[in-house]
């Protein structure tokens, strides 16, 4: 029985996966295969550029290398070799504008991810027969290639190779296998589960309603400054406010059934169980689409997409997969919300808008404010003014709750809300609340403030 | 997931948990290793410091038969290959393989 450590790879011969001894491409080859094995792990990264140069033609100053395992998802070793198995990618300058030395254009593929570039290339990994495992060369003798050689272990006490790092250390009767050195050569990158960030999201549906009837506001969605899209922008607040980050896939469509009060609405939306994505349907209100101004149908989206979020959350917890006191902490104005009764042993909520729009107001108003603000940073009107006014938009959908009753400056908010809703107000207007007039306003419309009319 | 079962498993327990599903040839594996264990307290150390097997997730291979032939001129025979790894508690990356 031996046991071979991922950190001991260097002790062994460089270069030959299909050499007839164990090298230390054919160890990391089996680590690699057993992290896909057990955790689906299929991209990693090289920290020795000494490992699989053959395969990176480029000169060894590159700062990473990565590997990608091309298979379908635990197919196994067999299909791990002989057949396009592997992609090779190595970071390089951008722009790139040539390919690595000794690859065909057609076989390299520049892949830019944000600011860093990579030329990758497809590669067969050829081993006779993937399940002969070669033995170890012959350690004692001097041999052993460019990493190779390693040292006798020191054969002390209880204790088999200490930090002379012995590699393929052989399990002998009554001794320990102890030792290990340095870094490990890879660095696992689970691209199936990768890291969300939700400054990348890419998963966003405009519904042809959108696309057709208000080519304006799917260009809000498709292209907003700083941020890649609405989805985006939902999450990074999220991420902002909540500090987790989570999967949430949104549908958007115009709606011209609702309300004229109402701009928009979301659905409860799916979760088949609670590790999967969240998917639900946001419905934009044709009026508001038609009349209102973009920062205003901007805030829209972003208050709907926390609804979805909360709805998220709440069939997370019904799936069980966060407890009541993970939903109470994320949410700890929102709890107790009202029972309405029990089912398989658990609580059910009522869900209405109301204990929703109370944890809106109480945490997020200064980070949906701030998404606007990167989403339309007016350079017409000083800063200070547009961030009261930001502010306020915002606050709209939020008027009934315990955090707005408590201001002074709700009259104003009404008549931001206002303005920013119907473009067709000019100062001086009458301040609406449900159809009765509530004030006067004559400082600020949507023109003089240069807000962006809405498009059709 | 009821976590506060497995954490009342004892190291040696963890160590060599086995399933219906672990193959005849990892548990001989893990007899062997249970030997050594006994002799030298191999389990203690390396589940303390580098992890602990993940036995169900073992590789068998049937090596192929090696083509010299012994002493009585018989061909040997065929070779079982088990790759175990061995995974750091806590983490999602192998660290070792047992062969």
């Amino acid at each position: 029985m031996h046991l071979y450590r991922a950190n001991d790879y260097d002790e062994f011969s460089f270069g030959a996966i299909d050499s007839n001894v164990v090298t230390a491409e054919r160890i990391i080859l089996k680590i690699m295969e057993l992290d896909e094995s057990i955790f689906g792990i299929r991209e990693f990264q090289l920290t020795d550029t000494l490992l699989f140069d053959a395969y990176f033609k480029e000169a060894a100053d590159s700062n990473m290398r990565t590997i990608k395992i091309k298979t379908d998802p635990h197919s196994g070793f067999n299909s791990l070799v002989n057949s396009n198995v592997a992609t090779f990618c190595q970071q390089q300058n951008c722009p790139t504008s040539s390919f690595a030395g000794g690859q065909s254009p057609t076989k390299a593929t520049a892949i830019r991810v944000g600011t860093r570039c990579f030329t990758c290339f497809d590669f067969t990994l050829t081993i006779e027969d993937p399940f002969v495992w070669p033995p170890d060369p012959d350690f004692t003798g001097g041999g052993g290639g460019t990493g190779g050689g390693g040292s006798t272990p020191p054969n002390t006490g209880n204790c088999t190779g200490v930090s002379t790092c012995r590699p393929g250390t052989l399990i002998e009767v009554g001794r320990i296998p102890c030792g290990g050195c340095g870094p490990g050569p890879i660095v696992v990158v689970p691209p199936d589960v990768p890291t969300f960030n939700p400054y990348t999201a890419d998963t966003v549906i405009i519904d042809p309603t959108l696309r057709t009837n208000f080519p304006c506001v799917a260009r809000i969605i498709d292209s907003l400054t700083s941020y890649a899209n609405m989805n985006a922008l939902a999450q990074v607040a999220l991420k902002e406010v909540f500090g987790i980050n989570q999967r949430i896939h949104l549908t958007f469509i115009a709606d011209n059934s609702l309300p004229i009060d109402e701009d928009g609405h979301t659905e409860s939306g799916n979760l088949y169980n609670g590790d999967s994505i969240y998917a639900t349907t946001v419905h934009l209100n044709e009026w508001m689409l038609t009349h209102s101004t973009q920062e205003y149908i901007a805030s829209t989206i972003i208050h709907e997409s926390i609804h979805a979020f909360i709805q998220y959350k709440y069939q997370q917890y019904l799936y069980g997969n966060i407890d009541s006191t993970q939903f109470k902490t994320l949410f700890p104005l929102y709890w107790p919300p009202r029972s309405l009764g029990q089912a398989n042993g658990q609580y059910i909520y009522s869900m209405g808008n109301s204990p929703q729009h109370t944890a809106m107001a109480a945490n997020m108003i200064n980070i949906m404010k701030q998404a606007l603000v990167s989403l339309y940073p007016n350079s017409h009107i000083n800063e200070l003014t547009r961030d009261s006014v930001y502010k306020a938009i915002v606050w709209g959908g939020l008027e009934n709750t315990p955090s707005f009753s408590v201001r002074s400056d709700t009259l104003f908010i009404y008549a931001m809300t206002n303005m920013a809703r119907d473009t067709s107000l000019h100062i001086p207007f009458n301040i609406s609340l449900n159809g009765t007039t509530i004030g006067n306003h004559y400082q600020y419309d949507s023109h003089n403030l240069s807000l962006l009319k809405s498009c059709q | 997931m009821d976590t506060s079962f497995e954490s009342k498993l004892t190291l040696e327990q963890q160590f060599f948990k086995e399933s219906n599903q672990t193959p005849e040839a990892v548990k001989l594996v893990i007899a062997a290793f249970k030997k050594q264990h006994a002799l030298s307290g191999l389990a203690n150390i390396l589940a303390k410091q580098e992890g602990y097997p993940v036995w169900d997730k073992s590789q068998v291979h049937i090596n192929k038969p090696l083509q010299v032939s012994n002493l009585n001129g018989e061909g040997q025979n065929e070779e079982t290959l088990v790759f175990t790894p061995i995974v750091p508690q806590d983490s999602n990356f192998c660290k070792w393989f047992l062969f």
